[in-house]
């Protein structure tokens, strides 16, 4: 018999006084002993609700409305709370995306290990110091951790400790619901790794629950695609890689690339290969292409220590480069790198410690307030959350008028026709309807539209844009970076693309910065910097990208 | 670009169902405030806050057509008891107590709402303020609340009142404005602090806007709810301050006030005479009015956070 058999499930939300929305309609599938089953889909496609419903942690205004969920025979759909948590102890168990948060900061991680023994009595009053050990040792995690607190450790080790938590009450289904996507990019890597090896010595049955179909389709044995509340697509890793059948699993697919490759290509991008020059004298229009260069020397920052005996954080040391008029360069690195401490130098925001700062005759460094505006008319920034960097309560042209207003001498009709074109520029057509839309009323992709429309209405020459499609689904991603690469390439503007994808820089960049700690590790052509990395901390980015083709 | 979007889709389940439910009514301002009105009065028990308070409202606007005598008239017997010309009796001066109360009605919900605006606007212009500025106009300004938060309120109200003597009801909205906006702009200042930090206002510096604009237009309206919120707490306050300055003799003792009812009764020892009426009336009335404001307070929660709107029924 399979330990999990889900047969017509189907969950709705009925938020109140709302139409009820279904999220997910009839999922059917089978899972045995020792299975490790991704389920991949983009945002809104209904893959967490269902990893919800699966551990009967639906919340209103979700209900399970049809269908049954046998878990060893019982079914955990219509199980009473009590009883679920009885269940809890060798049942299922979560770990959820925001699993660092869950830990309560005023208690020891010990505490937190106690509480599930006590709670279920599993484990004898002796034995548990042994337990709590040994599940932290399990999660590669010394035992030192259990006098900690959370505040005291990384993101990465909470994560840990919230698998180790979950593996406490020897769980035979674990479902991880997008475990790795709040962390680095570099521990991303390494927790992915324990999470394997642990289904691989432990034998529970485990659901990977993402976004990344490439991680998915790494680390999984089987996957299941899921596209708006359906199954689309439910066949083994090497299956799906070799054949997609379904269309959306296609989309999905095609959207990886090795950014190492040759020639690097995804649909709605144009190729880019390794023999493309740099080329700073872009046809641009009049008046609107990069005359200016951003010169950047020796630049420093340090922060004042976070606190009273610690160090002070040095985020950037003595950083130059120039970015030339009309190119385009990435400042790649992991979190931390100080690449956005960059960003808010550039742009005004911060101030550095040492070195300077130049565009044009304006020196950034030591810029005044008043001549902040001048700096913004010409150096212009895309945010990286495009759901964060629109105010909810204005509508798309109060966003791009005031731009217009507060640099041009365009007014009333004359405005609103500025408006208009830079709708449409940004390829959101038609564009009257979208200038009367609020920000909720628009996807994550046609938001991040509007921030590099509102980025563009000043006419600048340089545009920083700091991680502009990290908070994107996959298949929005591509035509956000076209966008941007085609805007550069008509209009000539300079750009400075902060990532930490690699791939994403190889579409958009011509050269590359790689950013280690707040210092330069290496520098160069894009293209040649991937295929030739010579750091080894640009190595070890490159070989935390997930690669569903290699080794298959 | 073939790329399909994920609003044609129609994807995310709850997302959808929020758009649909918003999207005509956040298109107006008039929409915003039906929006808004709609909110509150879903929450049962600013249901009941709203009624009450409506019905006080029109006690107060429609006094002179309800009362049935002049409130000031002292020709009627004195101290005398219900009866069907005087349903609450007569007060010891030979006023109709029932007239009182009505006119009554209208000092209180006038005081509460003028004091109570007054305050939130003092409140919002140093809160929102306060928290934008990273300077040394940051601290002075956190040295001045922190005097005002300390000072304690109703001894201050006092000395002030004391001070200009029988001001009226000026002089009491004054005393109890200066007296009731700190702590307001505390709780201001720290949303506008959190909020501060939002990529949407650094994006506004960047689209050139200027501080005033940045602090009114892309920060106020994301704060309405804790605005109104402070609005009804320090329109409460007010209606309590005065009652209880009026109580204490230190307002203009000629005005008909639920507090001056309160002090005349006191003056003429109406319990010990039996008119309990005389004490327990204007206080009723004065608590219902500042629980109907409390009550509305439930409802406004909801305004900003439509978590606590899905939540309600657990």
């Amino acid at each position: 018999m399979s330990l999990l058999s889900v047969r017509d499930l189907s969950v709705v939300y009925e938020p109140r006084g709302g139409e009820p929305v279904p999220a997910v309609t009839g999922a059917n599938f089978e899972l045995q002993q020792g299975d490790f089953v991704g389920l991949v889909g983009e945002s809104g496609s209904g893959k967490s609700t269902l990893g919800f419903a699966l551990t009967g942690l639906s919340k209103p205004p979700a209900r399970v409305s049809a269908g049954s969920i046998l878990f060893d025979g019982v079914d955990i759909a219509n199980l009473s709370l009590a009883d679920l948590r009885v269940q809890r102890h060798g049942g299922f168990a979560m770990v959820l995306q925001s699993g660092m948060n869950a830990l309560n900061p005023v208690r020891s991680i010990r505490d937190h290990f106690y509480d599930i023994f006590a709670a279920h009595g599993h484990v004898s009053r002796i034995d548990r110091e042994d337990r709590a050990v040994e599940l932290v040792g399990k999660v590669e995690l010394p035992s030192s951790v259990l006098d900690r607190f959370s505040g005291e450790l990384s993101g990465g080790m909470r994560q840990r400790v919230s698998i180790a938590l979950a593996l406490s009450l020897e769980p035979k289904l674990m479902i991880f619901d997008e475990p790795t996507t709040a962390l680095d990019v570099l521990v991303q890597h390494a927790v992915m790794n324990t999470i394997r090896e642990l289904q691989a010595s432990e034998r529970f049955t485990a659901v990977l629950i993402s976004h990344d179909l490439g991680m998915v389709l790494e680390v999984t044995e089987r996957v299941m695609v899921m596209h708006e509340g359906l199954i689309v697509e439910d066949n083994t890793a090497a299956a799906i890689l070799a054949a997609p059948q379904h269309p959306y699993t296609q989309m999905l697919l095609s959207h990886y690339g090795d950014p190492r490759a040759e020639v690097v290509e995804v649909p709605g991008l144009a190729v880019r290969g390794t023999a493309r020059a740099v080329s700073s004298d872009v046809p641009g229009r009049e008046g609107r292409a990069a005359r200016e260069a951003i010169v950047v020397r020796g630049v420093s920052k340090i922060y004042p220590p976070p606190r009273r005996g610690e160090k002070p954080v040095r985020a950037v040391s003595d950083v130059s480069f120039r970015l030339e008029p009309g190119a385009s360069m990435a400042l790649v690195g992991a979190s931390g790198s100080g690449k956005s401490t960059i960003a808010k130098m550039i742009t005004g925001v911060e101030r550095p410690t040492s070195g300077t700062i130049s565009f044009g005759d304006l020196q950034v460094d030591t810029i005044k307030r008043r001549s902040l505006k001048r700096l913004h008319t010409e150096v212009q920034m895309v945010f990286q959350d495009p759901y964060s960097a629109l105010n909810p309560l204005h509508t798309v042209e109060y966003i791009l008028t005031r731009p217009i207003l507060n640099f041009s001498k365009r007014r009333g009709q004359d405005a609103r026709r500025r408006v208009l074109e830079l709708l449409d520029t940004v390829g959101l057509t038609p564009a009257p309807q979208f200038a009367a839309r609020l920000p909720h009323q628009l996807s994550g992709g046609q938001r991040q539209r509007v921030v590099i429309a509102r980025a563009l209405a000043c006419e600048p020459q340089v545009i920083i844009a700091d991680e502009p499609v990290s908070m994107l689904d996959v298949s929005l991603r591509a035509g956000v970076l076209a966008l941007l690469n085609s805007l550069r390439e008509t209009w000539g503007v300079s750009m400075l693309y902060i990532t930490h994808d690699l791939l994403s820089a190889r579409l958009v960049t011509d050269q590359i910065m790689v950013l280690n700690q707040g210092a330069v590790v290496e520098e160069g052509g894009t293209a040649s910097v991937l295929q030739n990395p010579q750091d080894d901390y640009t190595i070890r980015l490159l070989e935390a990208i997930p690669h569903p083709q290699v080794g298959r | 670009m073939t790329v399909p979007d994920p609003a044609d889709r129609g994807t995310h389940a709850v997302m959808v169902a929020r758009k649909q439910a918003d999207a005509p009514a956040m298109t107006s301002p008039l929409g915003v405030v039906w929006r808004a009105v709609a909110t509150i009065w879903s929450v049962p028990k600013a249901r009941v806050g709203v009624a009450l308070l409506g019905f006080f409202v029109l006690l107060a606007v429609f006094a002179p057509l309800i009362a049935p005598y002049d409130p000031s008239d002292n020709g009627f017997g004195r101290s005398e008891d219900f009866s069907a010309a005087h349903w609450m009796g007569t007060t010891a001066a030979g006023q109709d107590v029932l007239s009182q109360i009505i006119h009554g009605a209208s000092t209180s919900v006038f005081v509460g709402f003028v004091a109570g605006l007054l305050s939130t606007i003092i409140a919002v212009t140093i809160g929102l303020t306060w928290g934008y500025l990273r300077s040394i106009t940051g601290d002075v300004i956190n040295f001045v609340v922190n005097l005002f938060l300390v000072i304690p309120a109703l001894p201050l109200m006092i000395v002030i009142a004391a001070y200009l003597q029988n001001g009226g009801i000026g002089m009491i909205i004054f005393v109890v404005v200066i007296t009731g906006w700190a702590w307001g702009a505390r709780v201001l200042r720290s949303q506008t602090q959190s909020l501060r930090s939002r990529d949407f206002v650094t994006a506004a510096v960047f689209s050139g806007d200027s501080p005033a604009r940045i602090v009114f237009r892309e920060i106020l309206p994301n704060m309405t709810s804790l605005i109104v919120g402070s609005f009804f707490g320090a329109a409460t306050a007010a209606i309590l301050a005065e009652a209880g300055l009026e109580f204490l003799g230190l307002g203009d003792s000629t005005t008909i006030s639920w507090g001056t009812m309160l002090f005349w009764a006191q003056n003429s020892n109406a319990l010990l005479t039996g008119q309990w009426i005389l004490l327990f009336a204007p206080g009723l009335c004065i608590s219902l009015l500042a629980t109907s404001l409390s009550l509305i307070n439930f409802g406004v929660d909801g305004l900003s956070n439509p978590r606590l709107r899905e939540g309600a029924n657990r």
